[in-house]
């Protein structure tokens, strides 16, 4: 009601009776409410809001699929069986096993649908708790195996180096080790070649030379990563096989992509490596070259110490750039994961793991979909972090001058 | 510099004075070939791309055109022969052709309803409009196909359908170009050499009659012959003309091939490289791009007014200000396993349509049923092998021409040209899917396929299906087989199942009404753009403000000087003065929404859509999709189509960046 009244007063005011409008707005000159200025606000404001509901509904779903990752039970035949028969009674809660099988480790083992807890060990006697997790407590015959219950420890997915989900191997190391070969070598090709790009930009080039050469180094930033994948497989791939040989480098190999990573950064680095070098007061190379020193000696000892925090964030966001890339080391650097320090061994990264795995039609009760829940969160936890360095970096360099 | 000896005028200091200018010079000559080794880097893509999309190629015809045509060139037959031809050679797939070119109902219903309504707006003959196709007499469908296909199409569909062209070899640009021509003098040696082996194979094979005495010449023989075969592959090499020569004597030789037409423009998908066009991965990518504008230009460029405008400075606005920040660096696959377990999953009733009653689960119910009794009703089909490929050529996923190729392919000639494009996963699939049919050995990846009409050892089968998925995933996609589950189900069930039962019927059916509820979700095109507009808002959002930044305090001050409230200050002076930039951001960031590619695949496009999307809720398929796809195939002929995609890809973003400056330009002139 409160509303309506204030919206039809408004109305009057400005449209219903300019006149009256006027001499009212002459009598009264405080600020009038304005209702519809205010629901402008607030539509702008829930704009805003998606933002953070995109970062809330990603922790949220990332932390809940990977709990579920690390929660979920497989059963394991233990090849171990009981030797005396169980009745359906709760109290009945002494099991015989078998001498043969694998040693039982977990707390809760399966005999047919019933779970049991398992309370204490002694050799060949196992005391449990019947009918664990609500199961329904039924008769054993003896001669039945046990199943034990494996769930994935975190111990075991940042220190494992196997990763095959189908037989329950959940090492994440050979993806994050070929994320880092990747990324390892993309900096090796993007930092010496973006930052000579950058120094000859801020120190060397004329201007005329400068706004050539900015542009096109940003087309090979707009360009997407699919052709850059491309252009590793048909390009890189065959030109590393005919440097080192084909039969020392793979078709699908960590160094081409990483390679064709690094060009793809390359204008990353220089772009923001160059804004770091103009950001140096003219007044330190002026000072410089006053003591004599040459223009060399001015970049390398004033202006690049100068500006290393702003070139170290643009270190840092490519490196994160690189590990988040996924369509080049889809393409060309392998399938299927593989623990190997050898660049010209195919390797699965974690990004080309979840395009391939997720390439299918996921069943949403699969393994695979849990698991590129568990690995996506490693690589947002990895390049998040990576990003807020970065920005702190920034921050100290932005005080400077 | 170095050294407090050392003074100007000293004869050490200028000597060291020398030398730090030398080094000066050597470092930036080091500088300037960074700069020259990222633009060779540029340079060589493109010339990559164009490379591959352009080149020779070699066409083998199953059939000669010549024989088909009685001994006439192509332009001397009439059309009216042209037709008769065709119809004569394809018999009752001629029908297909006019299902899949001229019809305009859904295929379902294209032999149940009369010429009038399948053809209507096109031409047929008079008298026959209430009639059904198939009570048509052979002049009446023949004038159908006549007169409503111009003659380049009608020359199409006698060498696509009937002479089965097929391209056996392609050349990239710069064998067209340097290395096409072979002299003289090595068509001797390879003529030469070719007489030699022949020589000795049958002088190895004579010796093979009487073995043991005549081992050790033998072996000297075998050496040589590896010795000369060795020295073939090296001439045949060495140019196109020679490789073709050597290889494919009877194909035709073409040297300047484009991959990139007018027909790869506006064909659908097909698994055969020379039919395989974009047209269906174009509108897909439009029809996103499309919407992730209208979904992310409001909402972000409102973000960065209230950000700008009236965000105090508290800790909430803090945050959302830092949390833009980061979210720009979130790698897109993130934003794809966002939108896969939000959007697709969670949202599933309102992305997949089910909601607003599109893509309800019987309207897929219809077609899968259909499929069955279509797949039935050619009872060429072994019942094995059908189930397998029910569940995997689901009908949206291929076209027809691929269907029928398969259903009618019982003959081993069609099924080796089926085969021999596929790669060795698509291959075992495959192989796994017809049990019982005696296959042709594939060209290259030879997988050892066990044929019998049995059930296979477990060991066997699990080594099949363990084979299968260790090739790429593409290939899965391509059979539109849902999950190794299923496909081992599939498999494993084909093959014990030799007949169907009326039970076995239905108890398909049921099996395949679960399935499709299984495959309703989300995988549309509204949740591909929803993922793309929350990736590139952050962008949009940050680019927007600086534009906003970038407007004159003074403006503003005016503004509020003449009495009007703030969202008239920002309406009327402060987004107009803005808008170039604005503009400017928003279509850089759209055209990185054309090129991305991870989330599209997180998010479930297919690799594989012959049919046109048709709205929202369609599913879908992408540039940048089918770029990655084919580009991961190993025959060539794939690799150079994906190239001339690539083409289309930048030609399209370049429209967009060009748009972009055009924009801004007229903008600022009018402030």
């Amino acid at each position: 009601m409160l509303v309506e009244q204030r919206i039809s007063h408004i109305h009057e005011y400005t449209i219903g009776a300019p006149i009256q409008a006027i001499k009212s707005t002459t009598s009264d000159l405080r600020a009038r409410p304005r209702i519809h200025e205010r629901l402008i606000k607030l539509l702008l404001l829930l704009c805003g809001a998606i933002s953070i509901l995109t970062t809330i509904g990603l922790v949220a779903i990332l932390g809940q699929e990977s709990l579920s990752f690390f929660t979920r039970v497989s059963w394991e035949d233990s090849n171990k069986q009981i030797v005396v028969d169980l009745s359906a009674t709760a109290v009945d809660n002494i099991l015989k096993v078998s001498q043969s099988g694998a040693v039982i480790d977990s707390e809760v083992i399966r005999l047919d649908d019933e779970e049991l807890r398992v309370i204490s060990i002694e050799g060949d006697t196992i005391t449990v708790e019947r009918g664990y997790n609500n199961t329904e407590i039924a008769p054993h015959r003896a001669g039945i195996d046990i199943y034990t219950a494996d769930t994935v420890s975190l111990i075991e997915f940042f220190t494992g180096t196997e990763w095959s989900p189908q037989v329950g191997k959940f090492g994440v190391l050979p993806l994050v080790n070929a994320t880092l070969m990747t990324s390892f070598i993309a900096m090796l090709v993007a930092i010496p070649l973006g930052m000579g790009a950058a120094i000859y930009m801020s120190e060397y080039a004329r201007p005329k030379v400068r706004a050539v050469i900015k542009p096109v180094l940003e087309i090979l930033a707009g360009i997407p990563t699919v052709v850059f994948g491309f252009f590793a497989l048909t390009f890189m791939t065959p030109l590393l096989r005919s440097i080192f040989g084909i039969h020392n480098v793979e078709i699908f190999n960590t160094a081409s992509a990483g390679i064709v990573v690094g060009l793809l950064i390359t204008p990353l680095i220089s772009s923001m490596a160059e804004d770091a070098l103009s950001a140096v007061p003219q007044s330190l190379r002026e000072a410089s070259y006053g003591l004599g020193a040459t223009r060399l000696e001015t970049t390398i000892k004033v202006v690049l110490p100068a500006a290393t925090s702003g070139i170290i964030a643009a270190f840092i966001v490519a490196i994160s750039r690189a590990i988040g890339e996924t369509m080049i080391v889809a393409i060309a650097a392998g399938s299927g994961p593989n623990f190997t320090f050898n660049p010209f061994a195919a390797a699965e990264t974690m990004t080309g793991h979840i395009a391939r795995i997720s390439g299918g039609d996921l069943s949403y009760d699969s393994i695979d979909y849990n698991s590129i829940f568990a690995i996506g969160m490693t690589l947002f936890m990895m390049t998040f972090a990576l990003n807020m360095f970065s920005r702190r970096v920034i921050a100290r360099f932005r005080e400077q001058y | 510099m170095s050294g407090d000896s050392k003074l100007p005028g000293e004869r050490s200091f200028l000597d060291g004075l020398e030398k730090r200018h030398r080094r000066g010079r050597l470092w930036k000559i080091f500088f300037a070939t960074s700069i020259i080794i990222a633009l060779l880097a540029l340079a060589a893509l493109f010339l990559n791309v164009i490379n591959e999309t352009f080149g020779s190629i070699a066409i083998q015809y199953e059939i000669d055109p010549l024989e088909l045509t009685g001994g006439r060139p192509l332009d001397e037959v009439t059309d009216e022969e042209l037709v008769a031809i065709i119809h004569q050679q394809l018999g009752r797939r001629f029908l297909v052709i006019l299902r899949d070119e001229l019809s305009v109902v859904d295929p379902s219903e294209f032999t149940t309803r009369p010429v009038e309504d399948v053809f209507e707006g096109q031409a047929y003959p008079e008298g026959t409009g209430e009639l059904l196709i198939n009570e048509l007499s052979d002049d009446d469908v023949q004038f159908i196909l006549l007169n409503n296909v111009s003659r380049p199409k009608l020359e199409a569909l006698l060498l696509s359908q009937v002479a089965k062209e097929d391209i056996v070899q392609s050349w990239p640009l710069d064998w067209a170009l340097f290395r096409f021509e072979m002299s003289e003098e090595t068509r001797q040696q390879i003529d030469d050499i070719q007489a030699q082996i022949a020589q000795l194979s049958s002088q190895i094979d004579d010796l093979d009659r009487h073995v043991e005495d005549y081992d050790q010449q033998k072996d000297l023989l075998e050496a040589q012959l590896d010795d000369l075969e060795r020295a073939l592959i090296e001439l045949k090499n060495s140019s196109v003309q020679a490789r073709h020569y050597v290889d494919f004597p009877d194909a035709e030789l073409i040297r300047y091939h484009s991959w990139l037409d007018s027909v790869f423009l506006i064909t659908p998908m097909s698994s055969f490289p020379e039919y395989a066009g974009i047209r269906t991965a174009i509108l897909g990518t439009v029809y996103i791009i499309v919407l992730v504008l209208f979904i992310s230009l409001p909402i972000g460029v409102g973000a960065a007014i209230y950000l700008e405008e009236y965000a105090n400075d508290n800790w909430f606005n803090r945050v959302m200000e830092t949390n833009i920040r980061n979210l720009a660096g979130v790698p897109s696959i993130i934003y794809g396993i966002l939108g896969l377990a939000i959007l697709v999953r969670v949202f599933a009733p309102i992305t997949s349509g089910a909601l607003f009653g599109f893509n309800v689960p019987q309207q897929t119910e219809a077609r899968i049923t259909y499929n069955i009794g279509r797949a039935i009703g050619y009872d060429v089909l072994p019942d094995v092998g059908y189930r397998a490929l029910i569940l995997g050529f689901e009908r949206e996923q291929l076209s027809t021409l691929e269907v029928d190729n398969v259903l009618t392919a019982l003959s081993e000639n069609e099924l080796a040209r089926f085969t021999a494009n596929m790669d060795a996963g698509q291959y075992a699939a495959f192989a796994a899917a017809f049990l019982n049919i005696a296959l042709p050995e594939p060209d290259e990846n030879i997988l050892a396929v066990p044929v019998e009409n049995q059930r296979l050892a477990d060991a066997d089968f699990r080594r099949l299906v363990e084979a299968f998925f260790s090739f790429r995933q593409p290939s899965l996609i391509d059979f539109g087989l849902p999950s190794q589950d299923r496909f081992e189900q599939a498999v494993n069930e084909s093959v014990t199942v030799t007949q169907l039962t009326p039970e076995q019927y239905n108890a398909l059916v049921n099996e395949l009404r679960q399935y499709s509820r299984l495959t309703l979700n989300g995988r549309t095109i509204l949740a591909a753009a929803l993922t793309l507009a929350l990736l590139i808002l952050p962008i949009i959002i940050i680019n927007t403000q600086e534009a906003i930044r970038a407007v004159p305090a003074s403006y503003r001050e005016a503004s509020y000087g003449l009495g009007a409230t703030q969202w008239q200050t920002i309406w009327r002076t402060i987004l107009p003065t803005a808008i170039p930039g604005i503009l400017t951001g928003t279509i850089l960031a759209i055209s990185r929404a054309i090129g991305e590619t991870a989330p599209l695949i997180v998010v479930g496009a297919s690799t594989f859509i012959a049919v046109d999307p048709d709205g929202l809720f369609a599913k879908f398929t992408a540039l940048p999709i089918q770029i990655w796809q084919w580009s991961t195939r190993p025959q060539a002929e794939f690799r150079n189509i994906a190239a001339a995609a690539i083409i289309v890809l930048l030609v399209l973003m370049l429209l967009l960046n060009a748009t972009a400056i055009i924009l801004r330009n007229r903008f600022s002139k009018r402030h």
